[in-house]
């Protein structure tokens, strides 16, 4: 996928590159308003991954460009301006998701695939995983000829470490994920176990590899 | 007490004591005039009767063309001259009267007499009465007219005081529209109006600058502390990691993670103390805390607490969306974490109160300083102690009152809407 990011922070623009490009997106990047500005119009992507606060400029601005070029890109804001109003005028405007920084590169991830996943019209949408099928528009879950019957939050969990393939994601990315930041940690970590606990059980009791592996006192990774 | 009423008062207060004082001492005064009066009366008589001696010998045969009072006595030696005061009754009214009398003698050439010449005190003192009398008819009547006088133009006059103090109640400090001040041609009100006018618009700047600064503030601090997240979350993913590493750099993305939370809560605190948050609409709370609920439901039951709900429906309180959001989350977030195992959770909701109970350990702070930023149980390192703090910057904002108690291990957060 072609992907542009709009970010004037030299080092965090530096790590989310190296993670997009580790994922197999051509990745793009600009660090100031009239060269992003520039970009959006000369070229076609699949997603703007785009800051708020930009110099020479506000990324608001670009997403309404975006929308006035009646352009089917996907759009991601993110911000260190966690204020409410930012993140309804980005929405109202027309924008995919909001990500308040700091965020998880999983979390930007997982958010990133669903935004591609609806741009993509009359594409393929089946996830596929080892023996794994997802329909994500009816939240059904496949093992070979067995469906499987989940939980909200577990289809969720699932979703977000299929999301996350072959990367430690800690139990702090997850269960922000799942449950938002509000919930205490110590809390949600206990709570995060049993739900791993009983997706890992559902899946191979249907005969699925197990592909959740723990990573002692840090987190999980999905992998064949 | 109104600016009109206290001034009313202050008038009336002041001629009730010019009233008084002016009373007694025009009496006081009158009386002094009429008796020295009298006496100078006495005087003159006496001096016409030795003219009339002096220059016939003898006294005057026709008394009234000098006095209506006047008699003389036979004597044998010049006595000496008196004034003095006498009460004599009257038979006829049978009342007791004033009267001042000059007694002198004189020699004639029929022998010595002694004059005697007498006034009338009575009519004097009845003279004094209506006199006083006029006089504090006419006063009262000045000072009635004074009084509605002062009271209608102090009306108009601090009209447009009034009218600069309900535009001045209207101010709000996150709204972008100046104040529009009604005119008026007096110089005192017109320099308050552009006074306020000037301070306003210097509160709204410092605001605005303010609120920037807040905003600049946090947005420095995230992003670097999205760096230092993203690589280490990159760190984490190299293949050849040994497990104590693994383990430094998600305790480094713990610390990243607490930091920028505290952060966000700071700054939210500033932004409810800088009333970013106003409440435009009531909102049914009702609602709010049942979704609420429902997003925590598993994770209450997975923890084997039991949780008891009175929610009235459709209890509608004006608070700002977010404010309330932020309110049900702390409130129940310390519900469940400082439980006890297999406790209990009980919530209430009325039109007037909201209150969360649950089992626990007793508080290990005194109560009053559980309301402080960075007060919080010894036991526990992973919150930074500022969710009751966040709990009362909300409550005060939008007045609402807050209580916490503990009794037989129950611990208790009330917040009361509308307590004025």
């Amino acid at each position: 996928m072609k992907i542009l990011l709009i970010e004037d922070e030299v080092s965090l623009a530096a790590a989310i590159l190296t993670f997009l490009k580790s994922e197999s997106h051509v990745c793009e990047w600009v660090s100031d308003f009239p060269s992003a500005q520039e970009k959006i119009s000369l070229y076609n992507y699949d997603c703007v991954l785009v800051d708020i606060m930009l110099p020479k400029g506000s990324g608001l601005q670009l997403v309404e460009q975006l929308k006035t070029q009646g352009s089917e890109t996907g759009i991601i804001i993110i911000s260190a301006k966690n204020a409410l109003d930012d993140k309804v005028k980005g929405l109202d405007l027309g924008a995919d998701d909001y990500l308040a920084k700091p965020f998880h590169l999983s979390e930007l991830n997982a958010r990133l695939k669903s935004v591609l996943r609806r741009r993509q019209f009359g594409g393929n949408r089946e996830i596929h995983f080892g023996e794994l099928k997802i329909l994500p528009d009816s939240k059904e879950v496949w093992v070979g000829e067995h469906s499987i019957v989940m939980t909200r939050k577990e289809y969720d969990l699932l979703m977000y470490l299929i999301a996350n393939p072959n990367r430690v994601l800690t139990k702090t990315a997850i269960s922000e994920h799942l449950y938002g930041d509000q919930i205490d940690q110590t809390d949600s970590f206990d709570f995060l176990y049993s739900q791993v606990k009983n997706v890992r059980k559902k899946l191979t009791e249907n005969g699925c590899p197990d592909y959740i592996q723990t990573v002692y006192g840090v987190g999980y990774k999905f992998t064949k | 007490m109104t600016l009109l009423s206290k001034a009313t008062r202050l008038f009336f207060a002041a001629c009730l004591i010019a009233l008084i004082v002016s009373g007694i001492g025009g009496y006081v005064f009158l009386q002094k005039i009429m008796d020295e009066e009298a006496t100078e009366q006495l005087a003159h008589e006496h001096q016409q009767v030795i003219n009339f001696v002096e220059q016939t010998g003898v006294l005057p045969e026709r008394w009234f063309s000098i006095s209506d009072s006047l008699w003389a006595i036979p004597m044998q030696t010049v006595v000496p001259i008196q004034l003095f005061d006498t009460t004599l009754t009257n038979r006829a009214e049978n009342e007791s009267l004033m009267y001042r009398q000059l007694s002198f003698g004189i020699d004639t050439q029929l022998g010595y007499y002694q004059v005697n010449i007498r006034k009338a005190l009575y009519k004097v003192h009845d003279l004094t009465k209506a006199l006083l009398l006029a006089f504090s008819v006419l006063i009262l009547l000045l000072v009635g007219i004074l009084f509605w006088v002062n009271y209608s133009l102090s009306r108009n006059l601090w009209q447009p005081f009034y009218q600069t103090l309900a535009k001045l109640k209207t101010f709000k400090i996150s709204e972008d529209e100046a104040l529009h001040f009604a005119p008026t041609e007096i110089v005192e009100f017109k320099t308050l109006q552009t006074t306020l006018e000037q301070l306003t618009q210097k509160v709204r700047q410092d605001y605005i600058s303010l609120k920037t600064f807040t905003e600049n503030a946090s947005h420095e601090l995230q992003t670097p502390l999205a760096v230092i997240g993203a690589n280490l979350e990159q760190l984490l993913q190299a293949a050849n990691l040994t497990q104590t590493q693994v383990e430094q750099i998600d305790s480094l993305l713990d610390v990243v993670r607490r930091i920028s939370k505290m952060n966000q809560a700071l700054l939210l605190l500033t932004k409810i103390e800088n009333r970013q948050y106003e409440a435009h609409e009531s909102i049914d709370f009702s609602e709010l805390v049942e979704d609420k609920l429902n997003l925590w439901e598993a994770l209450i039951q997975h923890k084997g607490i039991k949780l008891t709900t009175h929610i009235t429906p459709h209890v509608h309180i004006p608070i700002n969306p977010f404010l309330a959001d932020v309110l049900l989350n702390n409130l129940l977030n310390n519900a469940i974490k400082h439980n006890s195992k297999t406790g209990k959770i009980e919530v209430e909701l009325t039109s007037q109160a909201f209150t969360v109970r649950n089992t626990g350990a007793p508080p290990t702070l005194p109560i009053e300083q559980l309301w402080e930023r960075f007060s919080k149980d010894s036991i526990r390192n992973d919150s930074a102690g500022l969710g009751l703090a966040l709990v009362k910057q909300i409550c005060e904002t939008n007045l609402f009152g807050y209580t916490y108690t503990f009794n037989d291990g129950w611990h208790t957060l009330k917040i009361v809407f509308n307590i004025y």
